[in-house]
C-alpha cells in the first residue's frame, strides 16, 4: 500500500447507462364548460432501451386521470383518461403531468448514472365568473419600408362573452407614434381567437419601438412586445483608449449591426492623428455580421515612435448588405501612457528564455565536438 | 448483281411480328392523344381539389449524447483533496492517483455530460441528482462533509441553445431534490438542429477522509414543454 496512504478506492469511477426518451404529445389543453368532461389521450413512447418505462400521473388533476398501464415493457403507447366531474369548479388553470421515466435499476452499481424523465402537460382551464380576457401579441424586427405583421392571440377565460375592439399603440423611443385599429367582434367564452394586423413603417426612423396591444372591455387588458426597425448602418459602440507607447499594438473596435439582415465586409480604416497631422493608419480585419450582431474588430499598428499623450482617431467603418455599400465615421480621442512594468518584465522574461535556450544549445554543440576531439585522439 | 440478300430462315414470321409492333404502336399512341382529349375536355386535372387535416402533436424527445465519462478507479495519494472534473485536461489534479491497470481513457470525460433536445418544441430542462454532496462524496461519514468535499456541476449552451436564462453557469453544488425536478438549467431549451445541445459539466473534491467504496448516484433529466 502506499505509504501516504490509500484513504479511498472509488470502484468504478464512470457515467454510464445513457438513456434517450420521447414522449408524445408533450402538452394538451381543454376546457371545462360546467358539464361532465371525458378525454382520452392517446400517447406515443420512443425509447432506446430495453428496460421498462414507468408511468404516473402528479398535479392538481391527478386524482382525475387513469391510465391505461402504468409500466411499460414491450409496449410503446398508453392512454391516460380524464374524467372531471360536472361540480369541479377551480376557476383558472388547473394542471396536471403525465411523468413518464425510465425504470431504475435498484442493484445497478454505475457511479454515476443518467435517466430522463418526459413530464406532458394536461391543462384544463375552468371558466372565471363574469368576463375575462387574456391577450398577447408577437411582432418581429424588420428594416425600413418593410411591414410588420403583429400577431394578437386573445382567449376568453371567462363563462360570459364579451365583444373586444383590440388596438395596437405603437410607441417610438421618444413617445406615441400611432394607434392601429382592428375590427370589432365578439369573443365567445372559452373561445381563442388569433388576429393580425399589419404595420407600414414607410416614414418610421431606424431605431427601438414598442408595441402595446390593448383591449378595454370594463377591464383593460394589455400585452406588449419590442421590436426594432432596421437600416444598413453599423454603430461604433466602444474603441480602444488607452494605448502603450512602443512595439506593435493592438487597436480594438466594438461594432454593432443596425440592420435586420446580414452585413458583409465590414472592417475599419482607423487614421491616427496629433494635432491633426496623420501619424499612423492601418485597417482592422474584416468579418460579417448577422442581424443586429455586436462584434469586435482589431488592427495593429507599430507605435514605436510615438511618445505618452492625447491623440485622436479618425475610425471609418466600411461595410456591404444586399450589395449596397455604407459606412460610419467617427472621431475619437486615444491616450498614449507608458509602457506598463509588467510589459517590461514580459520582455525580459521572453528574452531570457530565449537567451537560456540558445545558450543551452551552444553548449550540447560544444560538448558534441570536445567529445568528437578526445574521442579521436583516444583511438590514436 | 442481285439486289436482294439470299433469303434466312424465319423472314416470313419477321415480317409478321414487325407489322403487329406497328399496329401496337399506332394504337397506342392514338390512346393517349384520345386520353389527352379527353382530360382536356373535361378539365379535371385541371380543378381536383382536396382537404387533408393532419395535426402535428408535440413531441418531446431529450437523450444524453455521451455514452461513458470513465475516470478508472483511483484514490486519493495525499493529505490534500483529490479533485476531478471534466473540464481540464487530464481531469484529475495530482492529489489523485488511478490504478494503473485500470487506466482510463480521459479524452472521453471532456466537455462532460451534453443533453440534446431532439424533440419538436422547446422545453424547460430541469437536472437532478438522487445523491447530495455529502452522501454521495462522503457517505454521511462525518468527518469526511467537514473537509470541504464538491459535487458540481456547471452548465454550458452550444450555439445559443438556450433561449431564456442558463442556470449554474459557474461551478455550481449539485442539487438534491427529493420532492421536484431539481434546477431548472434551462427555461427554454432549444430544438432546432445546430443549437440544441447543452454540456455539463461535473467536478468532484474528494476528502482524504472519505470512505473508501463504490459510490451511486443517479442524474436526472426532466423535460416539459415549456408554456
Amino acid at each position: 500500500m502506499n505509504k501516504k496512504g490509500v484513504v479511498i478506492l472509488l470502484l468504478v469511477l464512470c457515467i454510464g447507462n445513457v438513456f434517450a426518451l420521447g414522449v408524445s404529445p408533450g402538452k394538451k389543453t381543454f376546457n371545462f364548460d360546467g358539464a361532465y368532461l371525458e378525454e382520452t389521450i392517446d400517447y406515443g413512447v420512443r425509447v432506446d432501451t430495453d428496460k421498462p418505462i414507468v408511468v404516473r400521473v402528479e398535479g392538481d388533476l391527478a386524482e382525475y386521470i387513469t391510465l391505461s398501464r402504468t409500466e411499460l415493457v414491450d409496449e410503446r403507447f398508453f392512454s391516460a383518461t380524464l374524467r372531471l366531474p360536472a361540480n369541479f369548479s377551480t376557476p383558472g388553470q388547473n394542471r396536471a403531468f403525465v411523468v413518464v421515466s425510465e425504470q431504475v435499476d435498484p442493484e445497478r452499481a454505475d457511479f454515476i448514472s443518467t435517466t430522463v424523465t418526459i413530464k406532458s402537460i394536461i391543462d384544463v382551464y375552468v371558466p372565471y365568473p363574469g368576463r375575462y380576457l387574456e391577450l398577447e401579441i408577437e411582432g418581429v424586427d424588420v428594416n425600413v419600408g418593410e411591414p410588420i405583421e403583429f400577431l394578437l392571440d386573445v382567449v376568453s377565460r371567462g363563462d360570459e362573452g364579451v365583444s373586444i375592439t383590440p388596438e395596437i399603440q405603437i410607441y417610438s423611443e421618444t413617445g406615441k407614434v400611432e394607434t392601429l385599429y382592428l375590427t370589432s367582434r365578439i369573443i365567445a367564452s372559452q373561445e381563442e381567437m388569433k388576429l393580425k394586423k399589419t404595420l407600414d413603417t414607410a416614414g418610421y426612423n431606424p431605431g427601438n419601438y414598442k408595441a402595446v396591444a390593448a383591449i378595454d372591455y370594463g377591464v383593460l387588458a394589455e400585452a406588449e412586445t419590442d421590436f426594432r426597425i432596421g437600416n444598413l448602418s453599423i454603430a461604433i459602440l466602444n474603441y480602444t483608449r488607452d494605448l502603450e507607447v512602443g512595439g506593435l499594438v493592438p487597436f480594438k473596435v466594438i461594432i454593432q449591426s443596425g440592420w435586420n439582415d446580414i452585413i458583409d465586409g465590414a472592417y475599419a480604416d482607423v487614421t491616427i492623428l496629433n494635432n491633426s497631422l496623420e501619424v499612423a493608419s492601418f485597417k482592422t480585419t474584416t468579418t460579417s455580421l448577422s442581424p443586429w450582431e455586436e462584434k469586435e474588430i482589431v488592427g495593429y499598428f507599430d507605435a514605436t515612435n510615438f511618445s505618452e499623450g492625447n491623440y485622436s482617431a479618425q475610425i471609418d467603418v466600411y461595410y456591404f448588405g444586399r450589395s449596397a455599400g455604407s459606412s460610419t465615421s467617427t472621431t475619437v480621442d486615444i491616450v498614449f501612457i507608458a509602457q506598463s512594468i509588467l510589459s517590461y518584465w514580459y520582455y525580459v522574461l521572453i528574452g531570457g528564455i530565449i537567451l537560456f535556450v540558445v545558450s543551452g544549445i551552444a553548449r550540447l554543440i560544444l560538448i558534441k565536438l570536445y567529445k568528437k576531439k578526445h574521442g579521436k585522439k583516444k583511438r590514436k | 448483281m442481285d439486289e436482294q440478300g439470299p433469303m434466312m430462315p424465319g423472314d416470313g414470321t419477321t415480317k409478321v411480328l414487325m407489322a403487329i409492333a406497328v399496329i401496337a404502336v399506332v394504337v397506342a399512341a392514338g390512346n393517349l392523344f384520345f386520353n389527352f382529349l379527353t382530360l382536356q375536355s373535361t378539365g379535371y386535372a385541371n380543378v381536383d381539389t382536396g382537404q387533408a387535416d393532419v395535426q402535428i402533436e408535440s413531441a418531446i424527445n431529450i437523450r444524453f449524447n455521451v455514452n461513458s465519462l470513465d475516470w478508472g478507479a483511483g484514490f486519493v495519494n495525499g493529505s490534500i483533496n483529490a479533485v476531478l472534473d471534466t473540464q481540464t485536461s487530464p481531469y484529475f489534479n495530482e492529489n489523485w492517483s488511478f490504478n494503473l491497470a485500470d487506466n482510463p481513457t480521459t479524452n472521453s470525460l471532456a466537455g462532460g455530460l451534453e443533453i440534446e433536445n431532439y424533440g419538436n418544441a422547446v422545453v424547460d430542462l430541469y437536472l437532478n441528482s438522487s445523491e447530495d454532496v455529502n452522501d454521495f462524496i462522503c457517505s454521511a461519514d462525518a468527518t469526511c462533509t467537514a473537509a470541504s468535499p464538491g459535487f458540481e456541476w456547471q452548465s454550458e449552451e452550444i450555439e445559443d441553445s438556450c433561449d431564456a436564462t442558463l442556470a449554474a453557469t459557474t461551478w455550481t453544488t449539485v442539487t438534491s431534490d427529493l420532492t421536484g425536478d431539481g434546477l431548472l438549467m434551462c427555461d427554454a431549451f432549444d430544438n432546432q438542429v445546430g443549437s440544441n445541445e447543452l454540456e455539463v459539466d461535473l467536478r468532484l473534491t474528494v476528502p482524504i477522509s472519505a470512505p473508501s467504496g463504490a459510490r451511486t448516484t443517479i442524474i436526472t433529466a426532466t423535460a416539459i414543454e415549456s408554456t
